[in-house]
């Protein structure tokens, strides 16, 4: 029930749409890559186009999350309100959780944005070959999303000039987690590390149910443990930098 | 006295203060990009169009370089609060900013050629010896009319309080309407037609025709003399601007606020 008022706390307050650069990636920056997308298609029109307007909504549901959830625990420090959350009765974890949770909920907003300014303004016709299976795929992906959210938070706090560093990290996980070139296709060196990411089998499930092609409960699974495993990862760290700023006084940088 | 300058003007404006950090983000975060944008033609538009988006894109890079170095000038200013002593000083905004132009100019030339260096270990777009020079006359031409574009841009920033939007929209419409991830030719016709006089265009379609076709000297005139009239347009209207703002922000009052 805390966690459910403090999400909704969160959406309502915290969750700054004011701020220009999120007004830019929530519902600009769909329009640019759809734009790009849109005349890229008319290069090859035989292409299916279904997985790449939802690959145009996931690039900005993951910039949203790792500029929005990378600063969620720093963005405290930053405001002088992180001393007052570590005095509160509410655990650290909960509230980075909370945050989280928040951000992946307009990530998913900004993917529905991408379908709909698809559907309107390029019109573009999107299909899936099981509605449910997708669904639940995109459920999934928002799970794995509220887990790396949660990593990036710990991340990130580590970092001095952190937004420099988010910016160095918006391509490599969009590459290596499959949006555009199947992991099966990229070296093998890097094969391991997509397979780390929990986005890649979320992705990876998502398309196959668009598409059509058998699909394994395999990836959706794998989406689900992996994501699982990072939550547990996360706890254990945030515990221990709970630990260490009430012992020194200090978190990350600082 | 102008060394002083630039080295000031260098540490007040640059986050990559050490060669360490300059080149982390000069050499991974362009060959991302690239790998992203290459990875994206490949599987839309064919194999065939690889060299096509990465030549595309390393411009590009260069071009997000120069504007967002021009862009944060009076950006930095506004946020430290030195604004409006440049502004009330006796030397004209135009010139501190024509001035501080030079540091943006060669980071720009260096991030083409570190991503020449990356692209042509990665991607094996080679860049032969009889083609650096019309290269060299193509990028500075580039440079030249986009300078007008960073100047309009980071006036703007006097101005509104966030001019993160209008630099990200510029990119974007860059990105979109200069034949960066596809041909032009995809464009509808009149879109086409204004395209190519908007600047970087007809540079990047000067470039590709050097590094895809080796074109010699005399092919690739016609699009630097279309760059520079771009340019030379752009850049009064960018000194026009620059003076509408200057008195419409000491009017407004909005010099010190962020």
């Amino acid at each position: 029930m805390i966690a459910l008022r403090l999400l909704f706390f969160n959406l309502i307050k915290f969750t700054d749409l004011r701020n220009k650069f999120y007004q830019w990636i929530i519902f600009c920056q769909p329009l640019i890559f759809l734009t790009i997308l849109y005349f890229m298609l008319k290069v090859n029109p035989a292409i299916n186009i279904d997985k790449y307007i939802f690959a145009v909504g996931i690039i900005s549901a993951w910039s949203f999350i790792l500029y929005a959830s990378g600063t969620a625990l720093i963005s405290e420090k930053w405001g002088g309100t992180f001393e007052l959350i570590l005095g509160s009765n509410t655990s650290l974890f909960r509230i980075v959780l909370t945050k989280s949770v928040c951000n992946s909920l307009i990530g998913l907003l900004n993917i529905c944005l991408t379908i709909l300014y698809a559907q309107i303004i390029y019109g573009f016709e999107i299909h899936t070959s099981n509605l449910i299976l997708s669904i639940s795929s995109l459920i999934v992906l928002i799970y794995s999303l509220i887990s790396l959210g949660m990593v990036l938070a710990v991340l990130c706090s580590l970092f001095n000039n952190v937004f420099e560093y988010q910016n160095l990290m918006v391509f490599p996980f969009l590459i290596l987690s499959g949006l555009f070139i199947p992991v099966n296709d990229l070296p093998l060196i890097f094969q391991p590390i997509s397979y780390v990411i929990p986005m890649t089998w979320s992705i990876k499930s998502l398309y196959d149910s668009l598409i059509g092609i058998e699909f394994s409960y395999f990836y959706l699974l794998g989406g689900i443990l992996i994501s699982s495993f990072y939550f547990v990862l996360t706890y254990i760290f945030i515990s221990k930098i709970e630990l260490i700023f009430r012992k020194t006084n200090k978190i990350g940088v600082f | 006295m102008s060394t002083n300058f630039f080295t000031l003007s260098y540490k007040a404006l640059y986050s990559y203060q050490n060669v360490k950090t300059y080149l982390t983000f000069r050499v991974l975060e362009p060959l991302f990009h690239y790998l992203f944008f290459a990875s994206m033609a490949y599987y839309i538009m064919g194999s065939e169009y690889l060299n096509f988006i990465v030549i595309g894109n390393v411009i590009y890079m260069m071009v997000h370089t120069l504007i967002i170095n021009i862009t944060v000038m009076l950006r930095f200013d506004k946020i430290y609060g030195t604004l409006p002593y440049n502004i009330g000083s006796p030397t004209s905004t135009l010139a501190i900013m024509f001035k501080r132009l030079l540091i943006p100019i060669i980071d720009t030339i260096l991030t083409f050629i570190i991503s020449s260096l990356t692209v042509f270990f990665i991607f094996n777009i080679k860049i032969e010896f009889e083609m650096i020079f019309p290269l060299l006359l193509l990028i500075i031409t580039i440079i030249f009319s986009l300078c007008g574009i960073g100047i309009i841009i980071s006036g703007l920033g006097v101005v509104f309080k966030n001019v993160n939007l209008f630099l990200n929209l510029s990119l974007g419409l860059f990105q979109i309407f200069c034949g960066v991830n596809f041909p032009l030719s995809v464009l509808p016709n009149g879109i086409e037609t204004i395209a190519r006089c908007i600047p970087f265009t007809n540079g990047l379609l000067g470039i590709r025709e050097v590094i895809t076709n080796s074109a010699e000297m005399n092919t690739v005139l016609p699009y630097i003399y279309f760059e520079i009239s771009i340019g030379v347009v752009t850049f009064i209207i960018s000194i026009f601007v620059i003076k509408t703002l200057e008195i419409l922000s000491r009017k407004k009052g909005v010099l010190f606020f962020d």
